[in-house]
This record gives structure tokens, sequence and C-alpha cells, in this order.
């Protein structure tokens, strides 16, 4: 193919241009009928394995691969276990709290980047930015020689400090975006009709952030709940969370419910993604006259 | 409308507040001391604050009534220095600035005497805290909470596993740092017996995967991105909220959702038997390069195609045009001017599978069934379970670390140079 372009194209100028018309209008509808062809197969690929997932956890069968019948037992099974919900409720303890804390602490972070200098600030860019490029497993690898090496015995604990430490890197990242595209001129109207920086933050700032800090928070519950190398090389003996005690099934005997489980599961990360992301998309279209300063 | 000043501002000199709080914060210390007075000395409790437990370990080394003297004669510094912090005309910035330095030494001294974490970290923490807020820069104040958390849960523990990695691991898995050796790394580039250089070739072979799980998603990635962008708008927030949910759901499930589609008896087996009747004897799918591939890419396509839609979107349509009104064909009006301008797409979504894909383990387990080891493989196994050798593993942590840099520092240079054409 791209042989006979180039060789066309040195082809004498005054029959260049209906030639390069011609190959085009065979590009254009190429590209017309390639694209999406290659975007289908592409959406199928992403998603042809979720609902497959989804559509055996409904199988009566013991077989995975082999669909015996409609039935909800696995479903049953999983909310009559003790195990499963035990193991529910430590991951959503872990969620909810490092949601919190990585949501503030993450706010904080982005208001200092985006609205003040200090010294040392290129270095805690630096810093804020390192947990994004740092693999996984070399941060869950380095939290448990620390904890080994200052006496702190593994726990649903440790597993909190390590999910806030590189939940609060993203939390800063999507508050900075969101503060990059705020006015600035909204602020220093604030201040210029007497507002004190703290009264400007807490009814003009506070205001405006309030989609992004929300859903900087989902964001953050979401990369919680769905954690696993972290959790599984920092997490104490008792306290197993759902992707963890996923994986053990998944590796050592493969009990069937894991696919009601891990439906369970994606939808309810689903549901928060999609409602963060719209949360995201609406802060932006908010109309500037919404608020005011009585 | 805000007509005027309230009369606290007005009253007093708005430069006050940030030794008001650092006043508050050396008080609320000295409560807390006053708490573990009455706790430790007084009552001899054990465990409730945290430090309550070192102080006992304390007073075992010293004794009780000199821990008690101790701890009445801070109480006694910082009551003193919160008040008058607190008192607007005293000029004791000096002081609570060397009492707060004094205070991140005292965190460091009473870690060493008696190993409690927790309270020392409390300690320490607070007089920072202090620091901070003398500093009376607001920004430093709202970049100190996330400062700590992440210097000493992030930064500190990297840092330990570069010490860690110049140790020996003892017979009881306990690390021993004290002949600091490179014999580690050494390790890594020995070759052992007839299996020949094990270790360098686990790291070959991963960057190699990595590599290819790259190109791949790049070649599929870039249509596919290309595609949602050129879509009318309202379809294409549809598009790419479809592919940031994968972004975001756990990959652990989404891999093991081709369990069930390449087993033995899975899915596809089954529909190319029974349903095709292409084959009669059913294919051997899992545990293959080809499974493990696939997984990669699964997993870390959206990766890839996020930052490309970004850069394409970005796109001057003018400049496509322009190349068009110049007689460019379409496939050099790509290659010339398309390409090089969404280049900056390309790289940082390269990085993006690129990073994740050196340090996967879970993928190679779950599809490749153990029998393709990467470096994250070999993470694994020296940290989980009791067999493994920490000091080796940290050794192989720190090259990881490294090759991960060197590919963000080629990134930025690659960012830059993409940038400026």
């Amino acid at each position: 193919m791209t042989t006979e372009f180039t060789r066309l194209t040195v082809a004498p100028p005054i029959v260049a241009p209906r030639l390069g018309d011609t190959l085009r209008r065979q590009a254009r509808s190429a590209t017309r009928l390639g694209l999406p062809l290659i975007s289908l197969a592409v959406f199928a690929f992403l998603y042809l394995p979720i609902i497959v997932l989804v559509i055996f956890s409904f199988n009566s069968g013991t077989r995975l691969g082999t669909w015996e019948g409609f039935s909800v037992q696995w479903y049953q099974r999983v909310f009559s276990s003790r195990e499963w919900i035990s193991s529910l409720s430590v991951t959503l303890w872990i969620a909810t709290f490092s949601a919190l804390i990585s949501t503030v602490l993450g706010t904080l972070a982005g208001l200092a980047l985006e609205r003040f200098r200090f010294r040392g600030k290129n270095a805690y860019d630096g810093m804020l930015y390192l947990p994004v490029i740092i693999p996984d497993i070399v941060m869950a690898l380095s939290l448990l020689l620390f904890f080994s090496a200052v006496n702190v015995s593994l726990s649903r604990w440790t597993v909190l400090i390590g999910h806030v430490a590189f939940n609060t890197a993203f939390v800063a990242v999507i508050i900075r975006a969101r503060l990059a595209s705020l006015d600035a001129r909204l602020e220093e109207a604030a201040a210029d009709l007497y507002a004190s920086p703290w009264q400007a933050f807490r009814r003009v700032t506070l205001p405006l952030l309030r989609p992004a800090i929300l859903a900087g928070g989902l964001m953050a519950f979401t990369m919680s709940f769905d954690e696993f190398v972290i959790t599984s090389f920092v997490g104490g003996q008792g306290d197993t969370t759902l992707p963890v005690k996923i994986y053990s099934s998944i590796r050592f005997g493969l009990k069937p419910e894991i696919t009601a489980v891990a439906s369970l599961v994606l939808l309810l990360s689903v549901v928060l993604v999609v409602v963060s992301l719209l949360m995201q998309r609406g802060g932006k279209a908010q109309p500037v006259q919404s608020f005011n300063l009585e | 409308m805000a007509a005027k000043l309230p009369r606290w501002a007005a009253a007093r000199p708005y430069q006050r507040r940030y030794e008001r709080w650092a006043g508050w914060a050396v008080l609320l210390s000295a409560l807390y001391g006053i708490a573990l007075w009455v706790r430790v000395p007084l009552l001899g409790q054990k465990e409730f604050l945290p430090s309550e437990t070192g102080l006992y370990r304390l007073a075992e080394s010293l004794s009780m009534g000199g821990v008690a003297l101790l701890l009445a004669t801070l109480i006694g510094l910082d009551g003193w220095l919160g008040l008058r912090l607190l008192n607007d005309k005293a000029q004791v910035g000096r002081i609570a600035a060397a009492r707060a330095w004094a205070g991140i030494a005292l965190s460091l001294l009473y870690f060493g005497a008696t190993r409690d974490f927790g309270g020392a970290l409390l300690i320490g923490a607070h007089s920072g805290a202090l620091l901070a807020l003398l500093s009376r820069n607001s920004g430093a104040l709202l970049a100190y909470p996330s400062l700590v958390w992440l210097g000493i849960f992030f930064v500190l523990p990297l840092v330990g596993v570069f010490a860690a990695s110049l140790g020996r691991t003892t017979e009881l898995g306990t690390l021993d740092l004290s002949t600091p050796s490179l014999e580690n790394y050494q390790r890594l580039i020995t070759p052992i017996g007839v299996s020949g250089l094990v270790y360098l070739n686990i790291i070959i072979r991963t960057l190699w995967i990595a590599f290819l799980t790259m190109v791949i998603c790049l070649v599929i990635g870039y249509p596919f991105a290309f595609w949602i962008a050129r879509q009318p708008e309202r379809w294409r927030n549809i598009w790419l909220l479809l592919v940031m949910i994968p972004f975001w759901t756990n990959l652990l499930i989404r891999t093991y959702a081709w369990i069930i589609i390449l087993r033995r008896d899975g899915v596809l087996n089954s529909v190319l038997m029974d349903v095709l009747g292409v084959i009669n004897r059913p294919l051997d799918l899992l545990n293959t390069p080809g499974a493990l591939l696939l997984g990669l890419v699964y997993g870390y396509l959206p990766f890839m195609v996020l930052p490309l839609y970004q850069s394409i979107e970005r796109l001057d349509k003018r400049m496509v045009e322009a190349a068009n009104d110049l007689y460019a064909d379409p496939v050099r009006a790509f290659w010339r001017v398309v390409f090089p301008l969404t280049l900056p797409g390309v790289v940082a979504g390269c990085i993006l599978v690129f990073i994740p894909t050196v340090g996967s383990y879970v993928i190679s387990n779950v599809l490749g069934g153990g029998k393709f080891f990467l470096i994250g493989n070999l993470l694994e196994q020296q940290f989980i379970g009791a067999s493994g050798d920490k000091a080796f593993g940290a050794a192989f942590g720190m090259v990881l670390t490294v090759l991960m840099l060197i590919a963000t520092l080629v990134y930025f240079r690659l960012g830059r140079k993409a940038a400026l054409t």
C-alpha cells in the first residue's frame, strides 16, 4: 500500500491533484469503514469478558464454561456466607476511611500547589507524582519492609495507611485540574469586596470546588475498594479484603461463587465510577452565576 | 455584602493568627502530656493512648520516677510557651521554633529508646505542624499533612528498600543490615548452574513482554482513539465513559473473566467445538504466552486510549486541511502531520502502559498459571510466604524502580521533543 502511494506521489505535477483526489477518496472510504469496525471490535474486546462473567454468575451448574441453566444460587450462597460478608465489611471499612482521609489530604495538597508559593514546592510536587510513576508492587514491598522495621504489626490499619498514600496523589490531581480551570478573578473579586482569605475560600472557592472534591472522594473509594497488590502485601491475617479473598479463591481451589462476588464488586465499581465521572463533568458545566457572596 | 471587617479582625493585627494557632498547638501537647502523666506514672496503665506503651518501656530502663519527672518538666515548658504564644505582646517566635526542632529530635530519640512507632510519629508530626505554623505560610500549612503522610509512608520506605537491598536475610527471615554489601546486586548478574543468568533473563523477559504489550496497545488503541475523537460530541462522551469504566474497575476480576473464556472446558472452546465445529479437541489456551499477552493488553489498553484520545481531540483540524491543500495524500498527511502532532499522547500512553506492565504479577499468575515468571512474580515470591529472601527481593525492587525512573525520564525527554516539533 505505502509503496504504491509513494510511487504515485512522484507522478507529473499536472496529473497529481486528480490522482491525489481519488486516493484521498479511497483512503477516506477506508477509514469510514475500517475505523468503526476496529472500534466495534475493541469495545467487544473490552466488554465481552465482563458480560460472559456476569452471565455465568447465573449459571446453575458448577462447571465454569458450560451453561447448565439459570439460577441465583451463587448469589444466595455469597449472601449467606459469613466469610464473604466479613471481608466485604473489612473492604468497606478500609475504603471509607481511606477515601475520607485522602480526600482531605489531597484537597489541601491541591490547594497548596495551585494557589500558594512555599519553599520546596517543586520537590513536594514531584513527591506527589511519584506514587503514579512507581509500580504498586514496589510501593507494597517498601511498606512491608518499613512496617516490619518499625515494629508495626500488619492489620487493617497498615492497609489503610498504604491506601491513603497512593489515593492522596490521585485526589490532588483531580483537585488541581479543577482549581486550574476555575476563574481566579472570582477569588480576586471576593477579596476586592473585603472578604478575608478564609471567607473568600469558604464562600467562593469551596462551593466551586465541591464537585471535584466529591468526585475525588468517590475515585479514592473505588480505588481503595478494588486495590489488591498493597492490600495483599501489608494486610493482616484476619483482615482479608474482597479482592484478596477473590484472588486466593481463584488461585487455590476455584469456588464457583466467585463469579457472583466478582459480578457484585464489578457492579458497585461501575456505579461509583459513573457517578464520579458525571459529577466531575457536572461541575464543569455549572454556570458561574450560581453562587453569590451573601 | 460584607460591609466592614468584623471587630476581632480589626482589633488584632492579622499576622498574629499563626502564632495564636501555634500557641493552641503547644497547649494541646501540654494537655496530652498531663493525660499521659495521669495514666502512666500515676495509675500505671499500659495502653490506651499511643506512646503509653513506649513510656512504660522507658520506665523499665530508667525508673517510673524519672519518667514522671521528665514528663512534668516537658508539660511545664509547653504550658509556659503555649500561654506566651497566645499573648499578643510576647516575642517568643524563636523559642517556639527551638521547641519544634527539639520535639522532632525528641521523637527520634524516643523511637530509638522505646521502638514505639505510634508515639514517636505523634510527637514528631506535632512538632512538624508547629514548624509549619511558625513559617506563617498558608501554602506550607496546607501541604503539611500530605507531606508527612507521603514522606513517612512512601518516601521513607522507598529509601528503606535501598537500605534493605544492601543487607542480608538471616535464617529466621529477618534482615541483617550490620554488614552492608552489594552482594544482592552481584547475585542478579551471576549465572546459576545450567540455567545460566536466571535473574537477568527474568528482567529481559519482563521488559520484552512489556514492550510487546505497549506496541499492541498502541496499534489497537490509536485507530480506536481516533474514531472516538471524531464522533459527535454527545456520543463521544458516552464512548469515553465506556473506556473509562474498565480503567477504574478491578483488574483482577476483569482478568478472571478470561479464565471462563479460555479454559479447556471454557466458552471459547465450546463455541469452537460444539457450535462452529471447527475443531474436535479442546485447545489449551490458558497458561500460554498468548494468554498472558492477551490479559496484559486487555488490562492496560484503557491506559493507552485515554491519553491518545486527549491529544487527538486537541489536534488542530486546519493542520490536516493545510496538508491536504498542499497535495499530501492521506497516508503522507497522517504520517507527516497527524501522527507527529499527537506524539505527546502516544508517548504518555506508552509510558502509562509500560510501567504497570513491568510491575504486574497478578495477570501472569492468573492467566499464565505461574509459568511465565516476571519481575513482579519474583518479588511476590520473595515477600509473600515464608521462604523468601527479603534483602534479595529489595535489590530486585530497586532495579524495577530504577527502570521506571529511566522510563519516566525518557518520557519527559520525548515529551519535550514532541512538544517542540
